[in-house]
């Protein structure tokens, strides 16, 4: 039985007019004004055909009838309008006026129908307000009177008293049931009343969003909080709007929570992203905004015996914030786990470093300390001494760039800008790294532009600059190949570029080149010396002549590093700059992609699908 | 007759420094700064010790250690694995490789030779 009446029931919610959705008490009302008045129509046009087959209907049969299709009409105004008193009173009205007709025509007061009269009394609390019940008992009363007076002239005076008497004492019977029907009844909404708004004010306090789910997970009722948790008014919530409005990947996570809430007593929880509303027009256009929302739902159960199904009430709030705050300190967490292995890795290359040297300068002094060991013959002597020195002079190398590095670092490096000749710098730079060149088998050349201007700038950065290009183009190039160094004017650009025939930069590694302590492979199994710093340096000090470094590399065929500067490192930085952005736009249009533009002091990276010039 | 060392080390002094050393105690030595000549020169002449550095170009010392190591007619040659990387895991890491004795730079000259004899059975 439960089933039919509960399908029933929800058939008749879905003719309840809207406008009764906001009042918990009012939608049962309305569903069975309806409900019955319809019921009474139905029953009416049902009779017809059977009153026609037992032999043709009675006259005074059709004012019942159209009495009843009335009531069926008032049904159709209340769904429509959602104006229940109205339809009411014309509900009362036309059955009263119905009841009366009917029996004057037929057997006057003592008519059966006058019954009728006593149940619009005692329904019209379950409707209606008091006003209606006062309409009903006037009504009811007047129609009495009606019929009696209709019948005064044919029947017998006593016997016309005995039923008017009969009826009126029935008639105030009900109405007396009714007050007390309609007293409980206040008191009960009343009470409900109280409860709801203590409930809501709870509820509203936390500003979490309430929503009432039937048991296929569709929204009857959203609470006020709609607003200002997702930015719609409760009522876009209902049926499925809410499910409309879950990100379409956590809609099964969303249903799954409404499903395991539904299958058991157990607060199920998700979160999951909900659209945010558009009640802003300007909005509207706009890509959606998606708040992450956590569900809390739980089953409650219905009112088995009232044919009332389980509902599953959820509870949301808006976690877009804590998560946000969770995702940041991941991040954060990510990166001083990164910058810890960072330094780890430095601390063993620097460990590396120095060791390396040092290795020879106590091995050898320890030789010649030693008289088993010291090798006869001043020559080899000599040779152990300089070894020594060499290795000395390295070791100074790499504190140096420590050093440099830790000052750039800092920012306590300070510029001090001079006029010299560049190509002179130059080509010293070039010397210096000639005897190295020529140990690894490399032809090292330079390119120089005759008649270059005068360069304002840090002469000692700008030849640390060159020698640290030289000796990692030279580093990572093998046996064979090419180093070379094009120093040329661009406009108001000068660009020192070293180009190799090396072993080139991955792509991926290509971002990170030139962060403090990076060499493109793990550091274990580095087959290259150096401490990672070079490349750094020349950043840091680039960067403090307001310059910039664009390196293009292509895997296993050579990079090519280009320093640009202004040619006074003093005037700063806006016409260097803006000369500098057009160059590097021009120089990425003949390229490939262009992976990456140029800040001041940022590593530039160009692709690394350059054809390299031969 | 003398007995052999193969030296695998890609920095020129510290080669200079291993093969003087051994060359002042009486031992042969055979020098390569190459992971994959270190392998061919350990067939030719199988050597009677190997001295190994870690940071080599294209092949890390540490791979050549495992080839050697499973290599039936090498893995009984002693190897000394000879690194500047210290650090904290690093010995423990490299041990692991099979190498026979680890020496960290920068070496002393006593413990070198006295491990270099140990291991050529001269202690």
């Amino acid at each position: 039985m439960r089933r039919p009446i509960a399908l029933l029931a929800r058939q008749l919610g879905d003719l309840v007019h809207a406008s009764a959705d906001a009042d918990a008490l009012a939608r049962p009302r309305h569903a069975w004004f309806i409900g019955s008045r319809l019921a009474l129509g139905a029953l009416a046009l049902a009779a017809i055909p059977v009153m026609l087959a037992a032999g043709g209907v009675p006259a005074p049969a059709i004012l019942l009838v159209v009495g009843c299709v009335l009531q069926a009409v008032t049904a159709v105004f209340a769904s429509r309008t959602g104006r229940l008193h109205d339809a009411h009173a014309a509900s009362i009205l036309s059955a009263c006026a119905a009841l009366a007709l009917y029996a004057s025509v037929s057997e006057g007061l003592g008519s059966p129908a006058l019954a009728g009269l006593a149940l619009v009394v005692l329904e019209a609390p379950l409707v209606g307000r008091i006003r209606e019940l006062r309409f009903a008992a006037a009504l009811a009363m007047g129609a009495l009177a009606l019929v009696a007076g209709a019948g005064a002239g044919a029947a017998d005076a006593r016997d016309l008293m005995g039923a008017f008497g009969v009826h009126s004492s029935v008639l105030a019977f009900s109405l007396g049931i009714a007050l007390l029907t309609q007293r409980e009844m206040r008191a009960r909404a009343l009470r409900e009343r109280r409860l709801t708004a203590h409930n809501r004010l709870l509820v509203d306090g936390f500003g979490d969003l309430v929503t009432r789910h039937d048991a296929q997970g569709s929204v009857f009722y959203a609470g006020p909080a709609a607003g200002s948790v997702l930015g719609v008014a409760p009522g876009a919530l209902t049926g499925r709007g809410l499910f409309e409005r879950v990100h379409v990947a956590d809609r099964p996570l969303y249903l799954m929570a409404l499903a395991d809430a539904g299958a058991g007593s157990a607060l199920s929880r998700a979160q999951v992203r909900v659209r945010k509303g558009e009640l802003d027009p300007a909005e509207r256009a706009s890509a959606p905004v998606y708040a992450w929302i956590e569900v809390r739902a739980r089953r409650i159960e219905g009112d088995a015996e009232a044919g009332e199904d389980a509902e599953i009430v959820c509870v949301m709030r808006d976690v877009s914030t804590q998560r946000q705050h969770e995702a940041e300190i991941d991040t954060a967490r990510a990166a001083a786990e990164a910058a810890a292995a960072l330094k780890d890795r430095f601390l063993a290359t620097v460990s590396h470093e120095l060791r390396t040297p040092l290795n020879a300068i106590i091995g050898f002094s320890e030789m010649l300390a030693d008289e088993k060991l010291v090798p006869s013959g001043d020559a080899r002597q000599r040779d152990y001494a300089r070894i020594i020195h060499v290795s000395g002079e390295h070791l100074l190398e790499v504190v140096n760039t420590l050093l440099d590095m830790s000052k750039i670092d800092a920012g306590t490096l300070t510029l001090q800008p001079e006029p010299f000749d560049v190509a002179r710098l130059a080509d010293a730079a070039v010397e210096m790294l000639r005897l190295k060149a020529e140990q690894s088998q490399i032809d090292l050349s330079a390119a120089i532009q005759p008649g270059l201007p005068e360069l304002v700038a840090d002469r000692r950065a700008c030849k640390q600059i060159l020698i640290n290009l030289l000796s990692n183009a030279i580093k990572f190039t093998p046996r064979g190949g090419r180093v070379r160094l094009d120093v040329r004017r661009e406009g108001d650009i000068l660009v020192m570029a070293v180009e190799d025939t090396g072993i080139g930069i991955a792509a991926e590694d290509l971002p990170r080149l030139g962060e403090p302590f990076f060499q493109a492979r793990g550091s274990y199994d580095r087959p290259y010396e150096g401490t990672g710093l070079g490349l750094s340096v020349v950043r840091g000090l680039v960067g403090l002549h307001a310059g910039a470094v664009q390196v293009e590399s292509v895997l296993g065929k050579g990079t090519r590093f280009s320093v640009r500067l202004g040619f006074d490192c003093r005037v700063k930085p806006a016409p260097v700059h803006g000369g500098l952005r057009e160059v590097l736009a021009e120089g990425s249009r003949d390229r490939a992609t262009a992976a990456s533009m140029v800040t001041s002091s940022k590593l530039s990276v160009l692709s690394d699908t350059v054809k390299k010039s031969a | 007759m003398a007995k052999t060392v193969l030296i695998v080390e890609d920095n020129e002094l510290n080669m200079k420094l291993f093969n003087d050393l051994l060359e002042a105690h009486g031992y042969h030595t055979l020098k390569t700064s190459s992971g994959v000549e270190a392998i061919e020169l350990a067939r030719q002449h199988t050597p009677d010790l190997i001295l190994m550095d870690i940071q080599l170009p294209e092949v890390s010392g540490e791979d050549v250690m495992q080839w050697i190591k499973s290599d039936d007619d090498l893995k009984a040659i002693p190897i000394i694995a000879i690194t500047a990387f210290a650090m904290k895991g690093d010995e423990e890491r490299i041990r692991r490789k099979g190498c026979e004795a680890y020496l960290s730079k920068p070496i002393s000259v006593g413990k070198f030779i006295e491990t270099v004899r140990i291991y050529l059975g001269d202690a």
